[in-house]
């Protein structure tokens, strides 16, 4: 019963939070509302044990249980972020549906109603992306078209391995369903070659759609390819897969940095950002060692907390400077002082810059990688490089006025907000044990790894 | 009753070579006619012969779903379509004095490239369809799968407004969801298909709406 509230609770919610959209204080009421009864009735949850819809049977594991309690804690920020920040009508109604569509996707066993439930969500991830303005409808068009595409790969994927599972020696098969799950996954992480369509979304969506698709889409996607890499060893054993992750992981990683360096404009800067973060998840993945899946999951969570905080700093700093005042720090700091503050931070540790979050989950990924080659080491340590100074110099850029700009202050929420995300962002750099530790035995204890995938 | 029956009937006794001719008249029409008034005369028609097409792998209640969420489609499309111009009509007249003529500028631009296309995505699907087929009967499945993923790919390449490209994702959908029927033919699994092609034709829509609204405004400016 528990796990059907968790998807149809906020599927439900969803409509009378649409139809109290004009009533916007109302509406994030009820969203943050639904938001903590998600969370209570996950920690409720019992783990392990067997709910049915439609006759599929759903489950809960001790992996999916913390990445949905993040989603809800970061789905929450966001809601209260756009309490001050409108991010358009349909924010808070689409959130909440597209958070029941994922917790279904995340906790169904068949992989193909996975897949379509996850379609769905990101179906309803559009009419987040065009926000409240007459704007042109590209960064929508561009994220439709791959999802669409690379939904197919995946939904062959099952009918795929079981052919394989009853002709094992059929080599073809294994090409097949490699390549399937190159390209859907490929297209769904954003990883390069197939990286294209998200800096253009992130750049035209509002910050906290952007942040949306990274921080949690994102998540979704590389829980479902954990699950079909447990689900079908085969893969890890007797398939290039590994090798194609790892592969895809530091060329993502390369091109993410190398963009980053080179990008003037914000949101854009972060999507490349977000890119070359992911190629280090997926780096640690495709080591395929305890160690390294521990760490990929670990780098995956403070990812999402990173991009969070430096989607919110980017929006506030947009809105709130003013046109006369923008070109000097001072003055930026005055009218927006979390936004600055948390672009700064936010860069850094997006960078992989000590004493951040990011350089701690990094620094696992480079131990885990320190037996493999000491090139894989050097193109990663690049990439982080690129990010930085992709930032340092977008700070300058960032101080520009902005078509979207207001008269007004920073509201003290938002710095509040914004100032938490960056003190979590050092605490869990400078204690990165405090996730890491639990997550590994979370990992090891549930057999979700096992000295490997 | 009886007329509704009689047309069911004579859909269902077609033959493959004919069901195949109706889905590439349809894709033709998609990708190279520009009027939104005959394309959408062709989607609908192409969700019809999927429909009969399936009924053939499918029990007749899962294919009938294809069928309804086709005509579902389409109307959603059709309101999308007809507000969309009625408002274009309007803002013109007010603009510019006399209503543009949407849709004709297309036909004569690259009619011959578009027809070429569609010619070789026909004989690459049917000769995909003959070496790699993936269900061995009845006739024609794997034939028309490949034909309407490839011509909904090519639409969606060709198409530069949302309501074009979005013909293309729903072809390239109605494709994929040939290729579903034949691995698993639950009827929960073709309600959740069905569900992803409306989510797909609502999106198209408001993506649409929200495009006209933006160049009526950029035109005013």
């Amino acid at each position: 019963m528990n796990l059907l509230l968790l998807i149809f609770l906020p599927l439900v919610v969803a409509g009378p939070a649409y139809l109290l959209r004009r009533y916007w204080m109302v509406a994030v009421a009820v969203s943050v509302a639904t938001i903590l009864a998600l969370i209570g009735i996950c920690f409720r949850a019992p783990v392990g044990e067997p709910a049915y819809v439609l006759g599929r049977e759903l489950i809960l594991n001790d992996l999916h249980r913390l990445l949905l309690l993040l989603f809800y804690v970061l789905a929450g920020l966001m809601i209260l972020y756009a309490w001050q920040e409108p991010q358009g009508w349909a924010f808070c109604p689409c959130l909440l549906a597209i958070l029941g569509l994922l917790s279904g996707a995340m906790m169904i066993q068949t992989f193909l109603i996975a897949v379509l439930l996850l379609e769905m969500a990101g179906l309803i991830f559009v009419f987040v992306i065009h926000g409240r303005r007459p704007a042109p409808t590209g960064a929508a068009v561009s994220y439709l078209v791959p999802l669409v595409i690379a939904a197919p790969c995946l939904l062959v994927l099952p009918w795929l391995a079981e052919s394989y599972t009853l002709h094992p020696e059929d080599l073809l098969l294994i090409r097949f369903t490699v390549i399937a799950a190159s390209i859907g996954f490929g297209i769904l992480l954003a990883t390069a070659p197939f990286h294209s369509w998200l800096p253009g979304v992130v750049e035209g969506a509002p910050p906290m759609a952007g942040a949306l698709l990274i921080c949690i889409f994102s998540q979704v996607h590389l829980a479902l390819l954990i699950g079909v890499l447990r689900d079908n060893l085969w893969l890890t054993t007797d398939s290039p897969m590994l090798s194609v992750i790892t592969a895809s992981g530091l060329l993502t990683a390369l091109v993410g940095g190398l963009f980053a360096s080179a990008q003037r404009q914000p949101g854009r800067l972060l999507a490349y950002a977000a890119i070359s973060d992911m190629g280090f998840v997926l780096v640690g993945l495709g080591t395929g060692s305890a160690w390294g899946v521990t760490s990929a999951v670990a780098h995956s969570v403070t990812r999402s907390l990173t991009v969070l905080l430096v989607a919110m700093s980017l929006g506030a700093v947009r809105t709130h400077l003013r046109r006369e005042t923008g070109s000097s720090l001072q003055e930026a700091l005055r009218w927006a002082p979390g936004g600055i503050l948390g672009y700064i931070a936010g860069g850094l540790a997006l960078g992989g810059f000590p004493l951040f979050n990011g350089f701690a989950t990094r620094w696992l990924i480079y131990r885990s990688l320190a037996e493999h080659d000491a090139l894989f080491l050097s193109v990663l340590v690049l990439s982080g490089v690129g990010v930085v100074l992709g930032y340092l110099r977008s700070l300058s850029m960032m101080l520009q006025p902005s078509p979207e700009m207001s008269e007004d202050r920073e509201p003290l929420p938002v710095t509040v907000l914004i100032l938490s995300l960056v003190g979590l962002c050092l605490l869990l750099g400078l204690l990165p044990g405090l996730l890491v530790t639990p997550l590994q035995d979370m990992l090891l204890g549930s057999g979700l790894v096992n000295a490997g995938l | 009753m009886d007329f509704l029956g009689d047309i069911v009937t004579t859909l269902v006794s077609l033959s493959h070579i004919e069901l195949m001719l109706g889905l590439l008249l349809a894709g033709a029409i998609i990708i190279v006619l520009e009027d939104w008034r005959l394309n959408l005369w062709a989607l609908t028609a192409q969700f019809v012969v999927v429909g009969v097409l399936l009924a053939r792998v499918l029990p007749l209640r899962v294919a009938l779903i294809k069928v309804i969420v086709g005509c579902m489609v389409c109307v959603i499309l059709y309101l999308t379509a007809t507000r969309g111009q009625l408002r274009r009509d309007e803002e013109a007249s007010h603009l510019f004095g006399e209503p543009r003529l949407a849709g004709r500028e297309g036909l004569s631009m690259n009619l011959w490239f578009r027809a070429l296309v569609v010619v070789l995505a026909a004989v690459v699907s049917y000769g995909l369809g003959n070496s790699h087929p993936f269900v061995e009967q009845p006739l024609g499945i794997s034939q028309a799968c490949y034909w309407l993923v490839g011509i909904g790919l090519l639409a969606m390449v060709v198409g530069r407004e949302p309501f074009k490209v979005g013909l293309g994702l729903l072809t390239f959908q109605s494709g994929v969801g040939i290729l579903l029927a034949t691995f698993e033919q639950s009827l929960s699994l073709a309600a959740l298909v069905g569900v992803v092609s409306i989510l797909i034709a609502l999106a198209i829509a408001y993506l649409a709406t929200a495009q006209a609204a933006f160049s009526l405004e950029d035109d005013a400016a």
